[in-house]
């Protein structure tokens, strides 16, 4: 049984939880975040970054590294450009 | 008829007090070491930025009439434990009953709240507000930051003959009370967020 004191406490996070959906601070979860980070950190090191970069460095699926990179995309977070040396290859570029 | 929980109000007294006095706590270190090496001559600049006005809207609000004698408990043993000898120089006649004001400012706010129909139906003191909607809390901070500057100072000047207060003071009293109480929420803002996203706590979303 939930008590009175625990729906109070419960009621202070969702009066927290409701000003985080608000400022839209938390449209991310926390496997695009580690996508982004993934990104951003493969460009400061490397210099470029493709897709296969971040799935072998993230260790997430395709299917998800994928779907993230197009809402990054959607976002204007990061653009994705075809390769000079490989037309087969996209490069992310972080959106400035 | 609403049914006292003595649990209850343990449980919330226990959570008020030390909620309370870890903010006043926060405060008046931050208040007295000069973190920022302002060097201020005057020593009650801290009062600009009140913390534990944080407190006495968010336990008002979401624990209602059970917090209340802790709130007032902490209010008035708070500066004597946290620095007992400044304390018994710097000691105002009135200040205890000065800190009921400060505690009614809250409850008049939240009162005012449900009477504006916030909450549906008729109106009564012992029907809960939904504080979820975090817009009607910050409604009460800027109410009751008003109030209790002028409640809090009224009380001490109306008891000691001998005090005058001027306007800049309550002023001061009412900007502090304001950005304490938000303060306090962007700061648990901040925590909550952290734990979230360090998965120490579930999202209530979820």
């Amino acid at each position: 049984m939930t008590t009175n004191y625990r729906k109070d406490l419960v009621s202070i996070l969702e009066m927290l939880s409701n000003i985080e959906r608000d400022l839209n601070l938390a449209n991310y979860n926390e496997t695009e975040k580690k996508i982004y980070y993934t990104i951003a950190m493969l460009i400061s090191n490397n210099g470029s970054c493709n897709i296969t970069d971040v799935i072998l460095e993230s260790r997430f699926s395709r299917s998800t590294v994928y779907k993230t990179i197009k809402k990054f995309e959607r976002a204007n977070l990061i653009i994705v450009e075809q390769s000079s040396n490989d037309k087969r290859e996209f490069n992310l570029v972080l959106a400035t | 008829m609403h049914k006292f929980d003595l649990t209850h109000f343990i449980k919330v007294s226990i959570t008020v007090y030390i909620f309370y006095m870890f903010l006043y706590g926060t405060w008046y270190f931050l208040h007295i070491q000069d973190f920022a090496n302002l060097r201020l001559e005057n020593e009650w600049a801290g009062s600009f930025v009140f913390l534990p006005h944080g407190a006495r809207v968010l336990m008002v609000c979401f624990f209602r009439y059970y917090s209340l004698p802790a709130l007032y408990l902490a209010d008035i043993t708070g500066p004597s434990i946290m620095n007992h000898e400044q304390y018994q120089v710097t000691y105002v006649d009135g200040s205890n009953i000065a800190a009921l004001g400060c505690i009614a400012a809250v409850i008049l706010s939240v009162e005012l709240i449900k009477w504006s129909r916030v909450s549906e139906g008729k109106f009564s003191f012992f029907k809960p507000v939904n504080f979820k909607n975090y817009k009607f809390l910050f409604l009460v901070v800027v109410l009751s930051s008003l109030l209790s500057g002028v409640t809090c100072n009224s009380i001490i000047s109306i008891i000691n003959d001998q005090v005058s207060i001027d306007v800049l003071t309550v002023l001061r009293f009412m900007i502090g009370d304001f950005i304490g109480a938000v303060t306090v929420i962007a700061l648990m803002w901040i925590v909550f967020t952290t734990a979230i996203d360090n998965r120490l706590i579930l999202s209530p979303e979820k």
